[in-house]
């Protein structure tokens, strides 16, 4: 054994040597956002929040002394997702940010996986392969879609109906729904909640976004005469369905829809009247966390980057921004700091075991991944979401939970 | 035919045009698009996939469509593939009228680009091409049109043609003879776009540059030539030390010699097997690098 010893500690010396000059002092993240198409605004809004806290950090001394620089590779539809991921894996990055759109963070987090890179996903919220969550590598920090969903169906049951002087137990609930990765995530979440509450389910209309017929969908809808309407929609089929519903005077008593339309401004631009009185489940924007009720340093972080946003880009962070910030800055604050490398398997490792209040970031969630052996393994079970209503022509406030609500519910009639 | 019906394709051709460049980004007229967050596109659909994407595809759609024509003008009218991936689009009097025929039948068939030729110097094809076919009826013969000279600002006498892309198509081809020829375009991102305007049908295809795997992974060569310098430079340390420790030895043992009498060193004694052995046996057991 002696023999060897000095062939060992040579061996080390030099691969020490080696290491010391590959090391350059900056973390290199590699991140997948769609930059065009049709979700390009909404994946930019999200990119640039991204940018602003890995800029935010840099500014704060780094993670633990260390720049971090993000290296972009577009991808404007589900096809580039894989390609994207996998030239970034080239480039020896331990860990991928994505991916706004979930039919984009499908691919991405599968590709990433089998790459044996970390995949952190910042805003989509739709179905992931329950393979992948198997893999340890796939976290996501906003809500999921069924909670977002969850969510929706709790808020009528609750609160909603109630002011409404309406019984939940006889009031009939119906389920629209984009039949893809994201309609199925949310809407999967609200017909689960729907039966666990014994709610009378009235219809789930599930429908392809290249194909749907509207007079077709509001008509069976029509048919199953549904009193509560849940949407799982993107913006133009949002619209869409919206129109066709007025059109045709499906008499609702509410209707609450989620991200991708019916909390977007587009969305109640497009229909003035006809959006007042909806709701609908999502992230919170920028604008409407109250950095008071944030831990000082998220408070800090979200008036610096409101402020630094509006002044670059010329307009309020949207959901989209805000989460990209707050997702980004969640992992260089409190889990890469915590790696004790920064391989895939230490950020990993780092993630799995985090454990941050809420309020402690700055869209106003904490951050604590549910394990393995759980259906929603690798999710943020401390992301926070909100219920916006559409108080008046192009108005919308949060009215729910009171922790984030700009405004109390106002039970308004609908079109 | 009327001045009313021409005057209602120019129309129609026109507000295509407003509003197709008012909703493109990357159009003439640069601006957001409608508004933000549409839905996203579908799977793009593959006569033959690249092998990731090859699980989930589904195979595109071809498209046709006939419309009558008089003795003297043709009506505008456009063809897409079920699936939307491919789209001709032909002005009023977009092509020449033959006399006895009626009507002209359309059809858009998609193909494996690798099937019809090698790919455009330095790009590689973005998505599938597309043979884009026009007969007059009732003879079957290929249609004419107009010749004149096609730009991305002249589509009042040419047909347009539309090509989904995949990934970052930059460029659309048109097929003659076996190479291809570019045809001048333009890119609509927020569609995943290309479209540009052609006086012959035949085959297109969109093409881009090389991304599969993206960039070549960063080389290792630094860090080969850090690991083969330290490694030199420790065995040259080892290496110089054993040779000093070498040398004092020699002098202690000379040193040794020189204390005792002046006289000549014993004559060495013939090695006995037993002492051989025994000192092969030191040796073994004494590590290399100490003397």
């Amino acid at each position: 054994m002696k023999k060897f010893a000095p062939f060992v500690a040579l061996l080390v010396l030099a691969t020490a040597c080696a290491t010391g000059a590959r090391s350059t002092g900056r973390i290199t993240l590699g991140a997948v956002y769609p930059t065009g198409g049709g979700q390009g605004p909404g994946g930019l809004d999200e990119w640039h929040g991204v940018q602003l806290a890995a800029e935010y950090v840099n500014g704060h001394g780094g993670v633990l002394g260390r720049d971090v620089q993000l290296n972009l590779q577009p991808a404007d539809s589900s096809d580039q997702a894989a390609r994207a991921v996998t030239a970034l894996a080239n480039e020896n990055v331990p860990l991928i940010l994505g991916s706004y759109g979930s039919t984009i963070s499908r691919p991405a987090a599968d590709t990433a996986a089998s790459l044996g890179k970390v995949f952190w996903e910042t805003g989509a919220v739709g179905l992931l392969d329950p393979q992948v969550r198997r893999s340890n590598l796939v976290f996501r920090f906003p809500p999921s879609g069924g909670s977002l969903g969850t969510a929706a169906v709790k808020f009528s049951n609750d609160l909603l109906l109630p002011k409404l002087h309406h019984i939940p137990a006889n009031t009939r609930f119906g389920v629209v729904y984009v039949d893809d990765v994201y309609g199925q995530g949310v809407s999967s979440g609200m017909i689960d909640q729907i039966n666990a509450m014994h709610l009378p389910l009235a219809g789930v209309f599930p429908y392809n976004l290249q194909t749907v017929r509207y007079p077709d969908l509001v008509r069976r809808i029509r048919a199953a005469r549904v009193q509560v309407l849940l949407v799982v929609a993107y913006m133009d089929d949002g619209i869409g369905l919206r129109k066709e519903m007025v059109k045709q005077h499906v008499p609702l008593v509410a209707s609450i829809g989620t991200s991708s339309s019916y909390c977007m401004p587009g969305f109640g631009k497009a229909l003035d009247a006809a959006a007042v009185g909806l709701y609908a489940s999502d992230k919170p924007d920028g604008d409407v966390v109250n950095p008071a009720r944030l831990s000082p340093e998220a408070g800090a972080a979200l008036v610096w980057a409101r402020t630094t946003f509006r002044k670059r880009y010329g307009h309020e962070m949207s959901a989209a921004a805000l989460t990209g910030f707050s997702g980004t800055w969640a992992l260089l604050r409190f889990v890469l700091p915590t790696a004790p490398t920064l391989s895939p398997a230490a950020i990993s490792r780092a993630a799995r075991v985090v454990n941050v209040p809420m309020g402690s970031l700055p869209n106003g969630s904490g951050l604590a991944f549910a394990p393995q052996g759980n259906f929603n393994a690798g999710d943020n079970i401390r992301a926070a979401s909100v219920i916006w209503e559409w108080v008046k022509e192009y108005t919308r406030a949060v009215v729910w939970p009171p922790s984030f609500a700009t405004s109390q519910v106002k039970p308004l009639p609908i079109i | 035919m009327s001045w009313k019906r021409i005057a209602s394709g120019v129309a129609i051709a026109a507000l295509y045009v407003v509003v197709a460049q008012l909703s493109f980004r990357d159009g003439l007229v640069p601006t957001k698009p409608l508004y933000d967050g549409t839905g996203p596109p579908p799977p793009y659909r593959w006569v033959n996939p690249p092998p990731e994407l090859a699980k989930t595809n589904t195979k595109p759609s071809s498209g046709s469509g006939t419309t009558p024509i008089g003795p003297k003008h043709s009506p505008a009218y456009n063809v897409n593939t079920d699936d939307a991936q491919a789209s001709v689009i032909f002005p009023p009097d977009g092509i020449v009228p033959m006399p006895g025929q009626t009507s002209m039948k359309i059809t858009l068939t998609p193909l494996d680009p690798a099937t019809v030729a090698s790919s455009p110097p330095g790009l590689d094809y973005d998505g599938n091409a597309y043979k884009i076919m026009a007969v007059y009826q009732p003879s079957g013969k290929p249609v004419d049109i107009p010749n004149v000279v096609c730009s991305l600002t002249n589509a009042n006498a040419c047909a347009t043609v539309v090509l989904r892309y995949a990934f970052n198509a930059t460029k659309l081809y048109r097929l003659d003879g076996t190479s291809w020829t570019e045809v001048p375009s333009q890119r609509a991102t927020s569609a995943l776009q290309i479209y540009g305007n052609t006086n012959k049908l035949g085959v297109f295809a969109a093409a881009g540059p090389h991304v599969v795997g993206g960039k070549k992974p960063k080389s290792q060569t630094g860090n080969i030539i850090a690991f083969a310098v330290g490694l030199v430079a420790i065995l040259f340390g080892t290496f110089l030390a054993r040779v000093r420790a070498s040398r004092k030895r020699r002098a202690r043992e000379a040193g040794k010699g020189q204390k005792g009498s002046k006289k000549a060193p014993p004559k060495a004694q013939k090695e006995g097997t037993k002492e051989r052995r025994q000192r092969r046996k030191d040796e073994e057991q004494k590590p290399w690098w100490r003397d």
